[in-house]
């Protein structure tokens, strides 16, 4: 019969465990073999966990070879194949923005998969089928991904003026751009880039705030329906979109969510 | 993202996915659950390789995602569903068309295994099959190491009741 309390028990059994799993030190071994010796509840209790082994690794060598390895390898070459394909750059102009897009595909791919295929994992349910209005979260969701990436010296060194960055980025996206229209209270203004999501074309500007950083407001024109603004908290940012006349605007940061609300209330009713 | 990250981590998998379907088979009870954890686990590895750190063992590193997608994903939906037991005794079972004496003992083992709680069950998994040591199964399971010895004591305890049971 055992003695002593169950809480003993545990933790008797847990130290005959680990002599019996080689996983004791000198010291503790000598000790609890000293315990045996005088202890023939102990050494029964000895007897029973030796019992309870197996030879769990020999049994379990069989599980590994039912493994559907055909499937789980072409499912794996299918996925490093896509993500190989999502980090090909896309460019529209300039040098800067070519490595900004490659450097953004890279975070866009993390941003699809976590976006498109984590939260609809598994892939298989129906219910998860990707809609319009999960396209156009993914884009908004990209942009909080590649902007992981953004410091104030990604703006250091831009080459053309502002007023060409605007008129090459408004021809892309149909928008008449001037730097009065797209000015921030209290941001500089730092370039603008071109990219593309999904095909549609998707314009950035980029700001810095003095205390917070890098701060951008985005257009995309993918043809999605109006939406009234919408502020939210997205991968650490304060994020406020609205769409209008088939593009979508999103001003993303790392803000007070009440200063984003109010500058994006500012852009809104420029555009 | 670190390129050297994403080559070692996308190398790695391959060789490492019939050991990780097999800690899902463990884990969730059910095979199509362990095909879908290693795909989860795949995607979630090469989409946060940058966060392995280069020169440890990716396996290690795979079975802790495998483990995260299984409690924070699917296994929290299955509890929500009422469906929180899991009996891993049938899906441990291997296919049985190879009927010798060692594949019965052994089919019996996995039986034995299945029928532990999910925690007994996967703490056996690291260390008496994929021979961690109680520190390194620690880590992966987050817990102290007096857990893991307690959770084998509690295997082991289980398993000589049934033999005893065998061998009056």
């Amino acid at each position: 019969m055992q003695t002593g309390s169950p809480h003993e028990w545990g933790e008797n059994d847990a130290r005959l465990v680990a002599l019996i799993d080689g996983e004791l030190d000198d010291a503790a071994r000598r000790f609890i073999e000293a315990r045996l010796t005088a202890d023939p509840d102990l050494r029964a209790r000895l007897a029973l966990l030796l019992s309870g082994g197996r030879p769990f690794a020999p049994a379990f060598r069989a599980l590994l070879d039912d493994a559907p390895f055909e499937r789980l390898r072409s499912s794996l070459a299918a996925l490093v194949e896509g993500h190989e394909q999502r980090q090909a750059p896309v460019r529209r102009y300039g040098v800067r923005a070519r490595q900004l897009a490659a450097a953004a595909i890279v975070l866009f791919s993390a941003g699809l998969i976590a976006g498109r295929y984590g939260p609809s994992w598994p892939a298989r349910a129906p219910e998860m089928a990707t809609t319009a209005s999960d396209r156009e979260e993914d884009w908004r969701q990209a942009v909080a991904e590649y902007m992981t990436l953004y410091t104030t010296d990604t703006f250091a060194t831009e080459p053309a003026s502002q007023e060409q960055q605007l008129a090459a980025l408004g021809k892309e996206i149909d928008l008449s751009l001037t730097p009065p229209r797209v000015a921030l209270a209290n941001l500089q203004f730092e370039g603008a880039q071109i990219f593309a999501f999904q095909g549609a074309p998707l314009g950035q500007l980029g700001y810095v705030d003095p205390s917070t950083g890098p701060v951008l407001f985005c257009i995309i024109r993918n043809s999605e329906p109006d939406a009234t603004m919408k502020a939210q908290q997205l991968g650490g940012f304060a994020l406020a979109s609205w769409a209008r006349g088939g593009r979508g605007y999103m001003l993303i940061g790392r803000l007070p969510m009440d200063q984003t609300a109010e500058l994006a209330h500012s852009l809104e009713k420029r555009f | 993202m670190k390129a050297n990250n994403l080559q070692e981590v996308k190398a790695g998998l391959a060789p490492n996915l019939a050991r990780l379907w097999r800690y899902g088979v463990v884990l969730s009870g059910s095979r199509d659950t362990a095909d879908d954890l290693v795909q989860a686990t795949c995607l979630r590895a090469i989409e946060r390789a940058d966060q392995f750190q280069l020169g440890t063992h990716l396996d290690r590193w795979l079975f802790s995602i495998l483990r995260s997608i299984w409690l924070n994903e699917l296994r929290s939906r299955r509890v929500r569903e009422g469906r929180g037991f899991v009996d891993a005794s049938e899906a441990l079972v291997f296919d049985g068309g190879r009927e010798t004496e060692t594949n019965i003992f052994a089919a019996q083992v996995l039986r034995e295994v299945g029928k532990l709680p999910e925690a007994q069950r996967e703490t056996v998994l690291l260390v008496y099959v994929e021979a961690l040591s109680y520190r390194e199964a620690a880590d992966i399971l987050a817990v102290p190491i007096g857990t893991v010895m307690s959770r084998l004591a509690a295997a082991r305890l289980t398993l000589g009741r049934l033999q005893a049971a065998r061998d009056p």
